[in-house]
């Protein structure tokens, strides 16, 4: 039965006008926002290269006037290698590259800053992560392939399979096949599978373009994107499976599976979200910003005092040269580390909100696939919330690193050397990519598909066997 | 006649349990959306009454102070939240509330209430403006989209016309029997809105509320024309729902981000690092306020010497380094103005895509419309970060002012007297009125009436091919 049953499908499918049209659309729909994805991948990337560079030259600059200087020459910009210059004007800029599957998700990438520019005078509690942008861009979103995949795709698919049995029942032809030896259930499964394959083809080929013409290379996080992606349709047509057995006409059936469309896609996710933020509201940042400036008064109307304190606690720092020794940059960062511990406790209720939405987001995701599908894409793309979130605790762990280095120098009061300034750290951000969410994801998405399909073979086998007898 | 086939179809609908599941549902989201809507807008009205009110204080408290000390203290300029956010937050989430008005720098708004949350937030908030955007037309097709295709699959098309109805007639009732409930529950929506409002004591222009309830009407209009012309063009139901909501999701979805794509990809921003790089290198071109070794300082005190016919800098009517200060904080102020002019020129830019773009579908110029009367649009923002900017260059000019006339150079203990401080007025900023609103939104009117009347017009005709 199941060679009669392929080819009977798939002479349907190559005369079904509908289906080879949609192809090639779906096929432009990938192409298209392919390039969005390009496009996008290339001005962030060509940002961070220029970025890069201005840095460079900078640091280049002052190197150079230590190496006169340590050829015992005097040049006239030798101030250039005071420690408060190296550390504040030059500083160091934290990068955060894009991967080159962030061509398939833009995701929160549009949001956040790539390059930020570490300085020993940043204030952690004020620092910005958010990117320059047109904000309707944010509210719009992109045409991006996973745009592409999550919403346009079940609906290819729905459009494909809504009246697989509900067709065959209103042209009396169910009866006739109910009538022959043949299990029903499984005919109408071999349909589905052999579909679900066509379309797996199709999206492969698609797919496969559109890598190549964005240049993105084969490793294991596309591959593990391939099989999201593959999963995902899989849940659709679980689903469309069950609706088919379940539903009684194909007007019937298309309704109740683009019901669930919308259900699925478009509310579930603005309602677990809205969930979210009701259940664990974010503290008020404008309530946060007059805290953070009664705190800066009180500190600086007792600056002597605390500079004496936090000598004490840091008695490497004390030096006795010079009249100056203990400026204007003494007092600041005695103020600004104290400060910091004071409103640790504040900053740090944002971030545990924060945690606490997302541990909310991701124990609701089962109940959305659209939610699944844009969780794990855009951690394999590296554009995830958690990705940005990562870069920036990296960037302000750094800026302690960079400030606990050249806190003894301001101290000190000396001037960078050469040898100084090859021990300066670097920067180097840490990606990581979320194969296990991902997996995770694709499990949940297979697990339900299957769910489904079981369901609705039951159901039938046991609906033909009350026929028959 | 028309009224007849309309209430005809009203009595249908309501013996219908589909259609009661359906209404059942959009109903209990919009209460939803509007009981959570509201009960966040009041708590972000007091939360910024109460920060105002505290950066105002805390600005008044510093007392007798040295005006330089008070520059780099600054202030926070707060966008008020307006009343219509309550229906369309618009953009708000993505834009900044607060700026910080200090000596020496333009502050870009900052905190974004979207970098607070997690990705879920890029799929919308379950806000009225998301259930009247994309809901509401939903909802449209669902209960139109057999209306006419209906009548031809049962045969009863026939029956009908032998009562002496013409085409045009039946289709204007079957619009009609389609639009009402729709217009009714909308209009409810609004009005609970209006309560809402009025409820917490806020003054505002209702002709804003009225103009944007007769914008979604029109939107919602032109929906229920484009699904009366399918139903009446498709021979299957079937046919007609996927073709409806392929053009929903176009218009709704595809539309707007194949806009922002393109748009972003033709006039793409500076990122924010190149932008401060950029505006940092100019900074550093003219006088540095506190850098009196600096080439344009030096330019700027032969000149006063020369000036005011003196020798030496001690022998001026004034406190030369507040001047340096001031002439400074001009150069500075002139930079910003600079840069800034240039976004906004990238951003009039984008704008003019966008617009060219909203012919596409109804659904933008909607968007666009809804945001500008609710005052949450990207224009407020802009408008509020000008005025903010406007704001503090005349608070540089009071302090340096006041240094300068009161003190002697080098005297960098000077203490201004408390009223000064009094002197600086508090930041106030006001939406857009009515009219101006109107003004500049000239296009996107022109373009949702044109839907409007085309879509009718397509209507007509398709009621020749019944």
């Amino acid at each position: 039965m199941i060679t009669q049953n392929i080819q009977h499908e798939i002479r349907l499918l190559s005369r079904n006008y509908w289906f080879v049209s949609l192809t090639a659309v779906l096929l432009l729909l990938c192409l298209y926002a392919g390039h969005n994805g390009l496009k996008h991948f290339e001005s962030r990337q060509s940002d961070l290269i220029q970025a890069v560079a201005d840095q460079k030259d900078k640091v280049q600059d002052i190197t150079s006037v230590a190496v006169a200087v340590s050829n015992g020459e005097e040049p006239s910009n030798a101030y250039r290698l005071s420690p408060m210059n190296m550390a504040i004007a030059t500083g160091e800029l934290a990068t955060m590259p894009a991967s080159d599957m962030s061509k398939l998700a833009i995701g929160q990438s549009d949001l956040f800053t790539h390059q930020v520019k570490i300085s020993f005078r940043d204030d952690q509690a004020t620092m910005s992560f958010n990117e320059l942008n047109n904000p309707v861009q944010l509210l719009f979103g992109n045409f991006d392939m996973a745009f592409v995949l999550a919403y346009l795709v079940p609906l290819i698919i729905i459009a494909f399979t809504y009246n697989l049995r509900s067709q065959e029942l209103e042209s009396g032809r169910l009866k006739l096949l109910a009538s022959n030896p043949i299990k029903t259930n499984i005919w109408l499964l071999q349909r589905f599978v052999i579909r679900y394959f066509s379309i797996l083809i199709i999206l492969s080929i698609a797919l496969l373009l559109t890598v190549l013409w964005v240049g993105i290379p084969f490793s294991s996080a596309l591959l593990t994107f391939v099989l999201l992606t593959f999963a995902y349709v899989a849940f659709w047509f679980g689903l469309s499976f069950l609706v088919n057995i379940v539903g009684t006409s194909s007007g019937k059936n298309a309704v109740s599976l683009l019901s669930l469309w919308i259900v699925l896609v478009l509310i579930l996710p603005t309602v677990i979200n809205q969930a979210a933020n009701t259940i664990y509201p974010m503290p008020s940042r404008v309530a946060l910003l007059n805290e953070i400036r009664e705190t800066k008064k009180s500190l600086s109307e007792k600056q002597d005092q605390v500079l004496d304190e936090y000598l004490r606690n840091h008695p490497e720092l004390i030096t006795n040269e010079g009249e100056n020794a203990y400026g204007y940059w003494q007092g600041f960062f005695a103020s600004q580390e104290l400060m910091e511990k004071e409103l640790s406790p504040l900053i740090e209720k944002f971030d545990k909100q924060l945690a606490k939405q997302q541990a909310w987001v991701d124990s609701w995701r089962f109940l959305s696939p659209v939610v699944l599908f844009q969780d794990a894409s855009t951690q394999l793309a590296g554009t995830s919330s958690k990705n940005h979130n990562d870069f920036k605790n990296q960037v302000k762990d750094f800026g302690l690193t960079w400030r606990a280095h050249f806190m003894p120098y301001v101290f000190q009061n000396s001037m960078l050397t050469l040898n100084d300034l090859e021990e300066i750290p670097p920067f180097q951000y840490q990606g990581k990519k979320g194969y296990t969410a991902a997996f995770i994801n694709i499990g949940a998405l297979l697990l339900l598909g299957v769910i489904f399909t079981i369901r609705g073979l039951k159901l039938e086998e046991k609906r033909q066997l009350l026929q028959v007898g | 006649m028309i009224m007849k086939v309309a209430t005809k179809e009203i009595k249908e609908m309501t013996r219908s349990g589909q259609f009661k599941w359906m209404l059942g549902t959009v109903l209990v989201l919009s209460l939803i959306a509007v009981f959570i809507s509201y009960n966040q807008w009041q708590e972000k009205n007091l939360q910024r009454e109460q920060a105002q009110e505290n950066a105002r204080a805390l600005w008044l408290a510093q007392g007798s102070v040295n005006p330089h000390n008070a520059a780099h203290y600054g202030t926070y300029a707060f966008k008020p939240q307006f009343p219509l956010s309550l229906v369309d937050p618009g953009v708000e989430k993505f834009t900044g509330v607060s700026i910080f008005l200090e000596a020496h720098s333009r502050n870009e708004a900052d905190m974004v209430a979207a970098a607070d949350q997690t990705g879920l937030s890029r799929f919308g908030d379950l806000t009225p403006d998301f259930i009247l955007l994309y809901l509401i037309p939903l909802l449209i097709i669902a209960l139109g989209f057999q209306s006419v295709t209906k009548e031809k699959v049962n045969g009863t098309i026939q029956i009908i016309k032998t009562q002496g109805i013409s085409n045009t007639q039946l289709l204007m009732g079957k619009w009609l029997g389609n639009y009402l409930p729709i217009a009714v529950i909308s209009t409810l929506l609004f009005v609970l809105a209006a309560v809402l409002i009025a409820a917490t004591g806020n003054a505002f222009d209702w002709r804003l509320l009225i103009t944007m309830w007769l914008i979604y009407m029109v939107y919602f209009g032109i929906i229920n024309t484009i699904t009366m012309v399918v139903s009446s063009l498709a021979s299957k139901p079937g046919v007609s729902l996927v073709l409806l909501l392929a053009t929903w999701i176009v218009s709704c979805l595809a539309v707007p981000k194949i806009a922002s794509s393109y748009t972003n990809e033709k006039h793409p921003y500076p990122t924010r690092q190149a932008f401060e790089a950029a505006v940092a290198f100019d900074k550093k071109q003219g006088i540095d306020g506190h850098d009196p070794w600096n080439e344009a300082s030096k330019k700027l005190e032969e000149e006063t010497l020369k000036a005011y016919n003196v020798s030496k800098l001690e022998e001026l009517p004034f406190n030369f380094d507040a001047m340096r200060m001031q002439k400074g904080e001009e150069h500075e102020a002139a930079v910003y103005f600079k840069h800034n002019e240039r976004l906004k020129q990238i951003n009039q830019e984008q704008t003019a895509v966008y617009r060219k773009l909203a012919v596409l579908s109804p659904f933008l110029p909607t968007r666009f419309m809804s945001m500008a009367l609710a005052s949450t649009d990207y224009a407020t923002h802009w408008n509020f970060s000008d005025m903010a900017e406007k704001h503090r260059v005349a608070m540089q000019k009071t302090l340096n002012d006041n240094f300068a006339e009161n003190s002697k150079l080098g005297e960098w203990d000077y203490k201004a007297d408390a009223s000064l401080l009094q002197e600086v007025p508090e930041f106030q900023f006001e939406a857009a009125s009515y009219n101006e609103v109107m003004a500049s939104n000239k296009s996107n009117l022109f373009i949702l009436t044109a839907w409007l009347l085309l879509s009718f017009g397509l209507m007509f005709f398709a009621s020749t091919r019944i």
